[in-house]
């Protein structure tokens, strides 16, 4: 490669790197942690709580009471029911009503109605309204987009986005690299700082590029879909777009206009699936109540890369008929269906899940050492043409904007163990509490005017916070690791503690292994400045 | 269409066109890369043989490589006009395939 062409590559892996690393580094972060979703919603619900029984009670007719109270305030636009499983261990029905108005020219309503059955009591559960769970997974998501600036669609095509620069800044880094056998193995911790976050950050990114590059690919597809997938079909549709959902997924099936008896729920739970023997995950119903009801039956899949398996079946008899929306089993919806479970590991267990964060995090760690990087070699090299106190103020924002996110994570579960508000309100104080914990680092980092003991303080409190949740929450449930570990507790929840109260403890060991002041301080001129090493 | 939307698009287009006179690799990266990929991804779905619904699914897996390859196109190739010129071809190519293959019924 000529000498003009590897500098305009190097030049946009910088560009890419420092103009959006530290989005890219807030991306991967929350991305690592909301891959244990599932795994956190018992340990934040005392409700869900509950042992997965061998044989759940029959529980058609209490779903369908429910459903007739729901269907006497108005129809129903959507329905369907959830069987218990290890990480919902509770019956589950969803109802959405699209509710006229009663007065000329008064709004219209939608409504979503959720309500969770004990699977032996069949008493109804309550619900903690969406709070740290949610947030944590949902603002990596689409960024918790607010609805005033075009919604969730727009944060996660920003999301999408960022999956798209990290596929760029793997080519360009890749290509970047001449010596990547070398590369591979070099690591000069005892060196200059520079050195050590370079190598640092070259070692990591090529040991795990196969993974960066997956979640990077799959990451933008889940993300970006939302907006050019549709502008693209429709495109091709010349603006048609009820031609263009009928023509890629279908048309939903007709009601007939005649009332009947719907299939027992309890009937459906015991038809396994025809070619893998699973058992009924959850049911989405279409035209309840008429004689051309329909029920999608969706089962865990035997090819763990899917979603989920679905088999149509008439509303009424149960004989299989034909649903353009589980008629899936082509190349194309077995690629976008495996695009999810890539992307969150849901294919194997918690070890691969364990995996998915390490390398999570270690991709943070990397956008956060190429920004590092790129400051450093202005602040104490010979690049850049900015004074010194521009990139000294770039240089704590990074620190706050990395640490900040730790912290405000951290924090969150510290809030919610202590939330004593409203429910309904629950989810707008979880945000405030992130936002107002991640702009206090931001704010430390810049106040603090060392970035070194900013860094080691800031992670300091995250561990602690870690630790501090796990013990408070143990506390105010009234169970400990112990009772759920080799008791009659909830083993799920003492495993989340288990892990909390590790993570605590490893944070508090790195930062206090993080060097306390930077070698060098003094910023040296051109003259005297060694050459910078090409990448 | 309101003369408010067409003042709009007009000011954008010019907006568009003065950048790509000033900046034409820059431009390429941030405006002429994606409209170059939702182009030729539309008229791939159609082009291709092969199912819609199909085509269509296996295009959504492939727009972010495609858009990310325009945009490091922009920075491998030596000529900047070259690529903003290539990448404008493609959304015409794009545009006039899209216009005459009709979409299945």
């Amino acid at each position: 490669m000529d000498r003009v062409r590897h500098k305009r590559n190097y030049d946009l892996h910088s560009w890419t790197g420092v103009c959006l690393g530290m989005f890219l580094y807030v991306v991967c972060f929350s991305g690592s942690i909301a891959l244990f979703y599932h795994e956190v919603l018992s340990w934040e619900d005392p409700n869900k709580r509950i042992e997965l029984p061998a044989e759940p009670v029959p529980f058609n007719a209490t779903f369908t009471e429910w459903v007739d109270e729901l269907s006497e305030t108005g129809d129903i636009e959507f329905l369907n029911y959830t069987f218990p499983t290890v990480h919902e261990p509770y019956y589950r029905g969803f109802a959405h009503q699209h509710l006229e108005s009663d007065e000329p020219g008064g709004e219209e309503q939608h409504v979503n109605h959720f309500v969770h059955w004990h699977p032996e009591t069949l008493e109804v559960l309550p619900i903690q309204e969406d709070g740290m769970a949610r947030w944590l997974f949902d603002f990596h998501r689409d960024l918790m987009w607010p609805t005033q600036l075009g919604g969730r669609t727009v944060g996660r095509a920003l999301v999408g986005v960022a999956g798209v620069i990290l596929m760029l800044s793997i080519i360009s880094g890749i290509i970047a690299h001449t010596k990547i056998r070398e590369e591979f193995f070099t690591l000069r911790y005892l060196r200059s700082v520079r050195l050590k976050w370079q190598d640092t950050h070259k070692v990591l990114g090529l040991w795990g590029t196969p993974f960066y590059a997956m979640i990077a690919l799959t990451g933008a597809v889940l993300g970006i879909v939302t907006i050019l997938a549709p502008i693209a079909a429709l495109l091709a549709f010349k603006g048609d777009q009820q031609a263009l959902i009928e023509a890629v997924v279908g048309q939903p099936p007709e009601p007939v206009g005649v009332q009947a008896i719907m299939l027992s729920a309890d009937e459906v739970a015991k038809m396994r699936h025809p070619e893998t023997g699973a058992e009924p995950w959850y049911v989405v119903t279409h035209n309840w109540g008429d004689e051309g009801a329909v029920l999608d039956v969706y089962y865990k899949p035997e090819s763990k890369l899917f979603i989920a398996e679905g088999v149509s079946i008439s509303g009424v008899t149960g004989e299989p008929v034909y649903s353009a929306t589980t008629a899936t089993n082509t190349p194309g919806n077995r690629l976008v269906g495996a695009i999810a479970p890539l992307h969150y590991g849901t294919y194997g267990g918690i070890a691969l899940k364990a995996l998915y964060f390490l390398l999570g995090i270690s991709l943070a760690v990397i956008t956060a050492f190429g920004t590092m990087m790129w400051i450093e070699r202005r602040l104490h090299g010979n690049e850049g043409n900015r004074s010194p106190g521009f990139y000294r103020g770039l240089s704590r924002l990074n620190v706050g904007v990395s640490t900040g996110i730790v912290l405000a994570t951290c924090g969150l579960l510290v809030h919610h163990t202590l939330y004593s508000g409203a429910e309904a309100s629950r989810l707008m104080w979880t945000g405030w509490t992130y936002f107002g914990l991640w702009f206090a680092a931001i704010g430390y980092a810049f106040f603090r005017k060392d970035e070194y003991r900013a860094t080691m303080e800031v992670l300091l409190a995250s561990g602690a916070a870690l630790i501090l949740a796990s013990i408070l929450n143990m506390a105010m449930m009234g169970h400990t690791i112990w009772s759920g570990l080799w008791g009659d507790g909830h083993a799920p929840t003492a495993w989340v503690d288990v892990s909390l109260i590790g993570l605590g403890i490893a944070t508090i060991a790195i930062a206090g292994a993080l060097p306390k002041k930077r070698a060098e301080k003094a910023r040296r001129v051109r003259s005297e400045a060694e050459p910078i090493p090409a990448e | 269409m309101s003369p408010i939307l067409i003042g709009t698009l007009a000011v954008l287009a010019v907006g568009i066109v003065a950048a790509t006179w000033k900046a034409p690799r820059l431009t390429s990266v941030l405006v002429w890369a994606l409209v170059a990929t939702i182009f030729s991804s539309s008229a791939l779905v159609l082009a291709l043989p092969g199912k819609f619904s199909e085509n269509a699914l296996f295009v959504t897996v492939a727009v972010p490589f495609i858009w990310a390859c325009y945009q490091f196109w922009c920075y491998w190739d030596a000529s900047k006009w070259r690529v903003a010129g290539g990448l404008i071809a493609i959304s015409i190519v794009g545009g006039v395939v899209i216009y005459l293959i009709e979409p299945p019924v």
